[in-house]
């Protein structure tokens, strides 16, 4: 007993704590809070897409920073609520490094479009319009908030955590959709005479995300395991139903006239397990891994998805200026869908049609290796060169049945060079080549491109202390040949042709400091997409039509000027004025296309818009400011659809103390 | 069971308990399992300086009295050492030894000098100079630490594409503007932006994400910090990331869009772009790079007319309302995404 009792007392003396450490003093330090409150006056003439996200009617706003150190304790608080509709607010609480809780919130409102169907024929009664929703305006208030709660057991970093967000979206949208006899033959069985529909949508979507993990740190290697799952609610107007005719059905047709589902949103859950794992970070090896699995089922119909991602990542560096990295990736998509649906006519539910032609969804997967090397010859140059071999495999019965290719591979090379040849100059270069590879079987669609070239130069130029420019040119071109595409039965048409894409993009800025107090920065941006292929239509020809080489070009400027002014000690100005043109058209040249009038009408776009935005803060010295911001948009569309010009003005008057 | 077993037995059980104990002791100890010489090398400091602690860096002058008020309200200064009791995280533990930074500076002289209309500085050359520091050793001063950061944020960081390029902590961590050590939320598209300039234009073109307006932000879609999937999108796939906020488009469903939606940027620009929905080409062109169009004349090979043709050719999605997928089928019984 004697024995036990020394042996005990020897492993306390081992393990335990002799004496205590006197306990640390923190500093005290005084909160700080900071209010404002003010009016926002919004006037808003023509479509509010003028300002798309944001909720136009007038309205009180405040808000503020509080923070406070009451040791152990630490608390901010910060937000903003310009109305009840368009908010945002951060709450932090901290306890010693044990506890950390965070709640992020946030509202903003969205405008959205009321598209007006065009009858260009009102004597003709085929194809008709069914506008269901004239002069509705449409908007959806979208909200995200996220929880996070952290504990850390004392004195060894083993965290538990948790997480919540939730995403919700609530208010009325446009439903586009085909009315009749839900096909493109309408009620009356004219051919190629589709009725056309629009109305109203009730909406109430919310999307939560909940998580739990924990990560501990177990020598040389950290791990953390984390379960998160996920509910999409469709609450609102879950499905719409519509009374389709029968007439206009397509010989064969399994269903006859009655009322039926459309537009359904269904309700979605699933999860998502991880574990992640990597080394220490001070290693000259530094290895990470991570292997998730994410599980989606689709309530309503059954159908359900399972993707397995796997990646690891290697680095080493044998030397200070030499490192290389290594990533691997795998990626498993699983989906299942029932072999039949069973729809019932909703005004006589006795009635149902069962269906069993639904092909089944693809199921791939996908590795991927990349290997990259960055090399510092001198001081100020790096050079990398990196090399990716992607090579996607999908289920050969799925891949059959979509007319896909079996098998993709993708070989990406991509070289890059960043210097500081001079101490005013900073001159990055990147260019980027990727090959693919899907076969050169006719009867399958390609719409990968097989060649593929990016090239992106940065320059940044100080020849001033006062003067700084930045300059950068990116480029992309591709090119897909044996490109098939799909008729109306879904059967490739058997006529392979050639698309061609190119994009570029200019930016350039410079930015001007005038003097201690003024400060000037002008910026011009172009941007330039074309795509050009071959078209085919159905025509009632043998054959198809086809329309050779037909080009889509978008086209957009910007200028863009902002200033920055201290005139007093305790007044500043900012100012902003961004303009922007926009254009997009694509060249049809077969004469059916073009007569009586040319298809590309319809989906021409000419847009400009000018956003003007001035704010100012005046001090006064007993803690109190007064401040000033004013916004204003002039949204000019030309586009020959749906035009929507408007413009907006916001004029917000603040009053804030600081304590 | 003789007296010698049990010896034996009760002994290899203390050894277990003690091996336990010890190795739960050591569990917390970082062992890297070789060291980066080079820039070890470079943020050790001064070799010939001591530690002098935080309280004898600043007690002469109060120049940097506010950056350490900020250091010790955030979480950085919650951190004590459970055996002195004293900040595990100091000035030293970044900037290295300060005693030959502070040598022959003391509170008269710093008076005689304020008397004199000037200001005692010290010998700051002695310190770490860590903004000519490489990135990757700039980095490391703050993972020797933060290997085991609780949020797992910097899990990819090493092979990140911002690691890649010699982008440093410090970069996006103003670590002394204040308690919060990190950039608030709705200014990262200011710190984003600042490098990623030509960016910055795709959120002025008519269809976008309001970045700009501050309304979404750029670390909603992106983690800064590296992740698995490419351009550091949060989640491990393009789809999952957009699924964050659109969950109604992402299925699965019965009827679906062949695998074109398994990459929601096969169709859409998420930055922006000058057509309606982020599209990157607009409808109809956007439908018939893969699909023929429907009939462009008549049974007797007329034209067919503008009424038609604006039926067919300005949105395809007028009628094939539910293009990422839908569960009913359509009234020829397939899957037309009609309804």
């Amino acid at each position: 007993m004697k024995k036990i009792i020394i042996f005990g007392l020897m492993i306390v003396a081992c393990f335990g704590r002799i004496g205590l450490a006197d306990e640390y003093a923190f500093p005290e330090i005084k909160p700080e809070l900071y209010l404002w409150g003010g009016y926002r006056n919004v006037q808003l003439d023509g479509s509010a897409r003028a300002e798309e996200y944001e909720y136009v009617d007038d309205s009180f706003a405040f808000g503020g920073e509080f923070y406070a150190f009451p040791f152990p304790h630490r608390i901010h608080v910060e937000g903003e609520v310009l109305n009840g509709n368009d908010y945002f607010g951060d709450v932090r609480y901290a306890y010693k490094d044990l506890v950390l809780f965070r709640w992020l919130t946030r509202k903003l409102y969205h405008n959205l479009d009321n598209i007006t169907l065009r009858d260009f024929d009102s004597a003709a009664a085929t194809p008709s319009i069914d506008i269901r929703d004239a002069g509705d305006t449409y908007g959806v208030k979208t909200g995200l908030d996220k929880y996070f709660l952290r504990l850390k057991t004392p004195d060894f970093p083993l965290h538990l955590y948790t997480e919540a967000r939730i995403f919700h979206r609530k208010g009325t949208l446009q439903q586009r959709f085909l009315g009749g006899s839900g096909y493109y033959n309408d009620a009356a069985g004219n051919v190629d005479s589709p009725e056309r529909a629009t109305i109203d949508r009730d909406i109430h979507w919310e999307t939560e995300d909940y998580t739990i993990g924990t990560n501990n740190h177990l020598g040389p290697v950290e791990l953390d395991i984390a379960h998160t799952a996920m509910r999409f609610t469709p609450k609102g107007d879950e499905a719409l139903v519509e009374p389709y005719d029968a007439a206009g059905f397509p010989p064969g047709s399994l269903r006859a006239a009655g009322s039926y589902e459309h537009n359904r949103i269904p309700e979605l859950k699933g999860y998502t397990n991880t574990l992640k794992a990597h080394t220490s970070y001070t290693g000259r090896i530094v290895a990470s891994g991570t292997l998730s699995n994410t599980n989606r089922e689709n309530n309503y119909s059954g159908a359900e998805a399972d993707t397995l991602v796997g990646h690891g990542e290697l680095v080493w560096m044998p030397a200070a200026n030499l490192t290389f990295f290594t990533k691997y990736r795998y990626q498993a998509t699983d989906v299942d869908n029932p072999d039949s649906i069973t729809i019932v006519d909703k005004l006589n539910p006795a009635t149902s049609y069962t269906y069993t032609n639904i092909r089944p969804s693809i199921d791939s997967h996908v590795n991927r290796i990349t290997g990259a090397m960055r090399y510092k010859p001198l001081r100020n140059i790096t050079l990398k060169a990196e090399c990716t071999r992607e090579r996607r495999e999908r289920e050969k019965s799925d891949a059959e049945a979509w007319h896909l290719p079996n098998s993709t591979t993708r070989d990406i090379y991509a070289l890059s060079l960043y210097s500081r040849f001079m101490k005013k100059v900073k001159l990055s270069a990147k260019y980027v080549y990727q090959k693919t590879n899907q076969g050169n079987d006719d009867s399958v669609i390609h719409y990968e491109p097989e060649h593929s070239g990016q090239g992106v130069l940065s320059l940044s130029w100080t020849p001033l202390s006062w003067m700084t420019a930045f300059l950068n040119y990116n480029f992309t071109k591709d090119r897909t040949s044996h490109l098939q595409l799909l008729d109306y039965y879904g059967s490739v048409v058997g006529q392979a042709t050639d698309r061609a894409r190119s994009r570029e993009r200019l930016f350039g800025s410079i930015t001007f400091q005038l003097t201690e107090k003024l400060s000037l920065s002008p910026s011009y941006t172009y941007l330039y997409n074309e795509v050009e292929q071959d078209l085919i239509y159905d025509a009632y020809t043998s054959g198809n039509l086809v329309d050779d080489g037909v080009k889509d070009k978008s086209k957009v400027h910007n200028c863009a000027v902002n200033v920055m002014y201290i005139p007093a000690n305790n007044l500043s100005i900012n100012a902003m004025v961004n303009y922007t043109k926009s254009s997009g058209e694509f060249h049809p040249g077969i004469s059916e296309a073009l007569n009586p009038g040319s298809i590309a009408l319809f989906s021409e776009v000419r847009k400009e818009e000018i956003v003007c935005e001035l704010e100012g803060t005046y001090n006064f010295t007993n803690g109190w400011d007064v401040g000033l911001r004013y916004r204003y948009t002039d949204y000019d569309d030309e586009s020959f659809d749906n035009p929507e010009s408007g413009d907006c003005s916001a004029t917000m008057m603040m009053i804030s103390k600081k304590w | 069971m003789s007296l010698r077993r049990t010896v034996y037995l009760v002994s290899l059980l203390v050894l277990s308990f003690l091996t336990i104990l010890y190795g739960c002791e050591t569990l917390k100890k970082a062992k890297p399992i070789y060291s980066i010489k080079e820039y070890e090398r470079m943020i050790v400091g001064r070799l010939d300086a001591d530690y002098v602690g935080t309280d004898n860096c600043l007690k002469a002058c109060h120049t940097h009295d506010k950056i350490r008020t900020y250091f010790d309200a955030s979480t950085m200064g919650a951190q004590l050492s459970s055996e002195s009791g004293m900040p595990l995280v100091d000035c030293e533990s970044c900037h290295g030894p300060g005693s030959l930074a502070i040598e022959g500076i003391t509170p008269e002289k710093v008076e005689e000098d304020k008397r004199q209309g000037g200001q005692t500085a010290c010998n700051y050359e002695t310190l770490l100079d860590l903004e000519s520091l490489p990135a990757g050793a700039q980095s490391l001063i703050c993972l020797k630490c933060h290997t085991a950061h609780a949020l797992f944020n910097v899990h990819n960081w090493n092979a990140s594409e911002h690691a890649q390029n010699d982008v440093s902590c410090s970069d996006c961590h103003p670590v002394h503007i204040g308690a919060d050590l990190t950039t608030k939320p709705r200014d990262t598209k200011q710190m984003c932006l600042k490098c990623h300039q030509e960016i910055g234009a795709e959120f002025s073109l008519p269809s976008r994400h309001p970045v700009l307006e501050k309304k979404i932000l750029c670390t909603d879609c992106h983690d800064p910090h590296g992740f698995i999937s490419e351009r550091i999108l949060r989640k491990t796939t393009v789809k999952e990331t957009c699924l964050q906020c659109h969950a109604e488009k992402g299925g699965p469903f019965l009827y679906e869009h062949a695998d074109t939606t398994e990459n929601c940027i096969t169709c859409h620009s998420p930055h922006g772009s000058v057509n309606n929905n982020l599209l990157k080409v607009r409808e109809p062109f956007l439908c018939l790079q893969c699909h023929t169009g429907h009939k462009m004349n008549t049974s007797v090979g007329s034209p067919s007319s503008l009424d038609s043709k604006s039926a067919f050719y300005t949105r395809c999605t007028d009628c094939h309302s539910q293009i990422h997928g839908t569960d009913i089928p359509s009234a020829s019984g397939t899957g037309r995404f009609i309804q």
